[in-house]
């Protein structure tokens, strides 16, 4: 139904979409994924005609969309961002406008306003005027103006922007039932939506595509691999109980995550869920368990790895709650998040990095040196029973903060 | 195809933009003032005109000509792309399946229907003259205002031309009087300016006057083709200016 070839598309120097291909068959539901500035909306505008592309080529229902553009564009039904609609005309004039604009008969539009109107849950509304609708109403309005022609291909840029929970909820339904007759595409940066929606997700990146494919399989192949969580008292000897973890049948690798106070954290990366051989291991060597959990890869990973350019090993790795040295020299919990927490987020990629996370690993190195914080050591067992808890405790920012 | 495809395009745009029109109090407010002014002027140019009636609805049109071309033709077209590209409505319909001089035919229609409405107040004005036993020469006030419509189809181009170019519609409102102004003032920086001979600058005003041709037929009650193809190319030059913006903008968007 739709055939991309090396499409570009260049603004002066600055490249948006840099030689992206893809086929969507007939039926199809296709999310575009990617962080805000990867593309999205320009290959949907492409492929809306609204925008020429640079070079490459576009096919929708077989028209070759540079050349046969009227046609192409026919058979498309377009939801920009923002759902342009005429607020001075009532929603029924404004489909029948639609339905003119596409050259439907006088017959076609009466029998198709209706229907349209039923399909979004609008029918008692077709006398409202479109400048008194709220942002989900005109959102619906919008998806029927789109409808309204029957088009072979839908085009959803953000449909459920801007929209509360229950709206996007409702947005995301009518998008799954219109779904199943018409080729549908739309852009989201909402993780949840395309992975409820979609049966093919993209993710764009920089103008290219990172990742083609179901949701579930992208976040299995790409999203990094499932891993056990676990938090425990091992005592003095780590090494001892990483080999120990090593051990266990199943386990891929073993990575320590550094100290929550006296627990340790693992993250233990396996095919299969392995809380009953660690649990029966910790058992067994008298380990007390604060956590146990088994976490499998998300989509959400999948994306947080591509838009952080992260390489795939490290899309389920979490930072360390503590600095790696903090093995070799314990210092407080209050300072991992403050004025050294910097280091270990830029060293270890988060598993599900947010933008704080992200900019303080970003904006680490330009940081001017830090001066020595006075903090208080909450942590009783850091230090022993002869740390004075009352008394101030001077803690030196560290020397440098290597590349993330 | 491509004719039939033009015209549906030009005709579903042209029915929108005029009911647009008509739906905003602005399009009203201008309405009333024109027909008030022109009423109110009416009478003065009767008695300048000793009861010429002709002659009376010749100044009428000339006077009107002016300032009327100057400032209501960008007011109407203002909105019509500036305002429609700030609020999505252009990417709405630049991705329906409608070419670009559609879109800008159907819309500049819109406008000059608008200005012809206004200028048949003058029609009205004859008939209470006529009902009052006065003699009126109607081929000739219906060639005048023909002529004159023409006329708006040029500055309301231009008007569209500056909507077209402009970011916001006061912006747009001023840039088409501006543009409007110079169509009007060109014979007049002709002349002031010394890079030809008299008789050349002349011939050359001659050519491009198009309230001095409109106002030696059209307004006097001669059809004359030149004058209708000085006005109709004046027009379509503007129009294909604004189409190719429109090209612009989908590659600047």
């Amino acid at each position: 139904m739709i055939s991309v070839q090396e499409l570009v598309r260049r603004y002066g120097a600055f490249t948006a979409v840099d030689g992206i291909s893809f086929e969507v068959g007939r039926g199809e539901v296709v999310g575009f994924l990617g962080i805000n500035g990867a593309g999205k909306t320009t290959t949907l505008r492409i492929l809306t005609g609204y925008m020429p592309a640079t070079s490459g080529t576009v096919r929708v229902a077989g028209f070759d969309l540079a050349r046969q553009s009227l046609e192409a564009r026919q058979r498309i039904g377009y939801l920009p961002e923002g759902v342009p609609l005429y607020r001075d005309l009532r929603l029924s004039e404004m489909l029948e406008f639609q339905g003119r604009l596409h050259g439907l008969d006088r017959a076609r539009i009466a029998r198709r306003v209706p229907e349209v109107l039923a399909e979004v849950g609008l029918g008692e509304r077709a006398r409202s005027l479109l400048g008194d609708f709220s942002k989900g109403m005109r959102q619906r309005a919008g998806l029927a103006v789109a409808l309204l022609s029957e088009p072979e291909v839908l085009v959803l840029d953000e449909p459920t922007s801007g929209l509360d929970p229950l709206q996007r909820a409702e947005v995301r339904e009518l998008v799954r039932k219109v779904g199943r007759e018409r080729t549908v595409i739309f852009s989201s940066h909402i993780l949840s939506e395309v992975e409820a929606v979609a049966e093919r997700v993209i993710v764009l990146h920089r103008g290219r595509i990172a990742a083609d494919g179901k949701p579930a399989e992208l976040a299995r192949t790409l999203g990094g691999a499932s891993h056990v969580r676990c938090e425990a008292v091992v005592g003095a000897d780590v090494e001892a109980a990483l080999r120990l973890l090593r051990a266990l049948p199943g386990a891929l690798r073993v990575a320590h995550g550094g100290r929550l106070g006296i627990h340790h954290v693992f993250r233990i990366e396996c095919a299969e869920d392995l809380r009953e051989d660690v649990g029966a291991l910790a058992a067994q060597r008298g380990w007390a368990l604060r956590e146990l959990s088994f976490q499998r890869p998300t989509l959400e990973q999948l994306f947080a790895r591509i838009a952080l350019e992260l390489p795939q090993s490290a899309a389920g790795v979490e930072a360390p709650p503590a600095s790696a040295s903090a093995n070799e020299e314990p210092t407080s919990g209050l300072v991992m998040l403050g004025a050294s927490s910097a280091a270990p987020a830029a060293r270890a990629a988060p598993a599900a990095p947010s933008a704080a996370s992200a900019a303080s690993a970003s904006a680490a190195p330009a940081a001017p040196a830090e001066k020595p914080r006075v903090v208080y050591n909450l942590n009783p067992f850091d230090q022993g029973w002869k740390r004075d808890l009352g008394a101030p405790k001077a803690v030196e920012p560290p020397d440098s903060v290597p590349p993330s | 195809m491509r004719g039939p495809e033009l015209l549906r395009g030009t005709a579903v745009i042209y029915r929108r933009e005029l009911s647009g029109l008509f739906l905003q109090p602005v399009a009203w407010v201008l309405l009333a003032l024109g027909l008030f002014l022109n009423g109110y002027a009416f009478p003065a140019l009767l008695i300048a005109t000793k009861g010429d009636a002709d002659a009376a609805f010749l100044y009428a049109f000339r006077s009107g000509f002016g300032w009327i071309s100057i400032v209501l033709p960008p007011l109407l077209t203002m909105r019509m792309i500036s305002e429609e590209a700030r609020s999505g409505m252009l990417e709405y319909l630049l991705t329906a399946p409608v070419k670009d001089g559609a879109l800008v035919l159907g819309k500049v229609l819109a406008a000059t229907t608008f200005m012809a409405v206004l200028w048949g107040g003058a029609f009205v004005l004859a008939a209470a003259l006529a009902a009052c036993g006065a003699a009126i020469d109607w081929p000739r006030l219906v060639l005048a205002w023909g002529g004159t419509v023409l006329a708006s189809l040029v500055f309301c181009s231009a008007g569209l031309v500056a909507s077209a170019l402009a970011a916001t519609p006061v912006v747009a409102a001023f840039l088409g009087m501006m543009l409007c102004a110079g169509i009007v003032l060109l014979p007049t920086f002709v002349d002031r300016l010394a890079f030809a001979s008299r008789a050349t600058r002349r011939a050359l005003i001659e050519r491009i006057d198009l309230a001095g041709q409109l106002e030696q037929t059209f307004l006097r009650g001669m059809f004359d083709s030149s004058t209708l193809v000085l006005l109709v190319s004046t027009s379509a030059v503007l129009l294909v200016l604004c189409t190719r913006r429109l090209e612009m903008q989908r590659w600047r968007s």
